[in-house]
């Protein structure tokens, strides 16, 4: 690939490519990603609709937590039993509604983990028509309590 | 509390970058084209893992893999070590890092912070340097990003100490012993012939030549695995993010592997090398084109069986080519 090919103007997400540089010498370019500044709109899209998706399930009790940020996160059973430290079975319980209560607070901490959240947010969510204000989530000596910042989305 | 004196570099490659990044700052100046070859980095594998909703692809060796290759073919001797106890692991980065040694470990990239959150995803074998520790925690050098970063000492042990695929097991790498003297010339020849071995002569049906013959024959049935129209479409873009876009230098270490035959051919100053770079780098340029065609299909929702015939074909030519290539190169360093 030339180096002109290569460039692209794109700061929020830089990367390493190695070209062919004008006098024929093969080198690395730091430019931007192509694939951010290209297809990033496509992106967002395809994750608002899992999103709504995911949420609506959420919310009619068809899926549990558990299930929902293993949809956010295109997370497979297996994988996320593997992280968790449980057998696939018991991840596929709990994906469902029904299965959710079942599990302790500390199993809860586990998969908020491994999800990286914090326990809180396993049990309650930003309304999704509430854009005005952001919710900071500071965590706290005791792993199980955070403390929830209400911030407009323009403060630093 | 320290932070020793650590140039940071952006590089391609996270394992490469970190270790050329070492070995640089231990005294020997090695591109990191150079380590990746003489690592025999370059590969290509198929595959269908349970942990994965989909079928995945890979365009270089198993991480750890280049470490372990490098220690043998340069004489450099690692001190590698694995921990059980998470609290061992940090106090033992923090000695180290007390000694001024900056040392290479092994996460979880999703415990990275100072990535923006939707660029994050679960993947064990992602390697930064750590070179210091203040009060805002520990100062890293991930090659990935930018600037030098600081990542919460509660972050960093969580990524060292995640479960799932290759998991890191708080992996913590840094060189001792450097050689006295390098045979390069030595080092380069064994590099690509390993490499060019493991992608013609290895006999599995997804590993190598082998593995692009079988992505080929089996994209048709991509449609078929995907639970909707955004699910392929994400499935489709991910071969452009794959190739192109995380940590490969583009075309999946092809352009990366160019420019190492391209040092090789003036180490050894052998003509035929640089012909093999050239023609190396116009392989990538393809494999980037079949990124390109992937990604739009993706984008345009566009899955009309005669796309991923034409896709299909692509990677096929590819595969023909990477056969000439590498048995080229096999005979070459005989």
């Amino acid at each position: 690939m030339k180096e002109t090919d290569g460039i692209v103007d794109y700061k929020p997400h830089q990367m390493v490519l190695y070209v062919e540089k004008a006098d024929g010498a093969y080198g690395p370019l730091q430019t931007g990603s192509y694939m951010s500044k290209h297809y990033i709109d496509d992106f967002w899209e395809k994750r608002r609709r899992i999103e709504t998706d995911a949420l609506q399930q959420l919310t009619s009790g068809t899926l549990s937590p558990v299930g929902y940020y293993m949809l956010l996160l295109d997370m497979t059973p297996a994988d996320v039993a593997h992280r968790v430290g449980i057998s696939v079975r018991k991840v596929i319980k709990h994906r469902i509604g029904a299965g959710f209560p079942l599990i302790s607070v500390k199993l809860v901490k586990r998969y908020a983990d491994v999800f990286g959240i914090s326990v809180a947010s396993m049990f309650c969510l930003p309304a999704p028509e509430c854009t005005a204000f952001r919710i900071i989530q500071r965590e706290t000596d005791n792993p199980f309590v955070v403390f929830s910042v209400i911030e407009r989305p323009d403060s630093p | 509390m320290s932070i020793a004196p650590f140039k940071h570099t952006m590089a391609a490659h996270c394992e490469s970058g970190a270790l050329s990044a070492l070995l640089n700052h231990k005294g020997l100046s090695i591109s990191e084209p150079m380590l990746f070859g003489i690592g025999a980095g370059i590969f290509f594998a198929y595959l269908k893992i349970p942990s994965m909703h989909f079928p995945v692809i890979a365009a270089r060796s198993m991480p750890g893999s280049l470490r372990k290759q490098l220690s043998k073919r340069l004489g450099v001797k690692f001190v590698a070590r694995r921990y059980r106890d998470p609290v061992k692991a940090q106090t033992e980065l923090e000695t180290l890092l007390d000694c001024g040694i900056p040392v290479a470990v092994q996460t979880d990239m999703f415990y990275m912070d100072y990535i923006p959150a939707h660029l994050r995803t679960h993947f064990n074998a992602h390697f930064v340097v750590v070179f210091g520790k203040d009060s805002d925690g520990f100062h890293v050098s991930d090659c990935y990003y930018p600037e030098a970063a600081v990542l919460c000492e509660a972050s960093l042990a969580k990524a060292r100490f995640a479960k799932g695929d290759f998991s890191p097991q708080g992996l913590l790498v840094y060189p001792v012993t450097m050689p006295s003297a390098v045979n390069w010339e030595s080092a380069v020849l064994s590099g690509i012939r390993h490499a060019a071995f493991s992608m013609v002569r290895t006999p599995l049906p997804f590993i190598g030549v082998a593995g692009i013959r079988l992505f080929s024959k089996k994209i048709h049935t991509w449609p078929r695995l995907a639970r909707d129209s955004d699910h392929l479409s994400h499935e489709l873009m991910k071969i452009n993010l794959l190739l192109e876009e995380q940590g490969t230098g583009g075309a999946g270490f092809r352009f990366m592997y160019a420019t190492f035959l391209q040092e090789a051919s003036k180490l050894l100053n052998n003509q035929a090398y640089a012909d093999l770079s050239k023609r190396m780098m116009t392989n990538g340029d393809r494999w980037r084109d079949i990124s390109l065609v992937a990604a739009r299909m993706g984008k345009n929702r566009d899955f009309a069986p005669r796309r991923f015939a034409d896709l299909s074909a692509m990677i096929m030519e590819r595969a023909d080519e990477e056969r000439r290539l590498f048995t080229e190169l096999l005979h070459l360093t005989k």
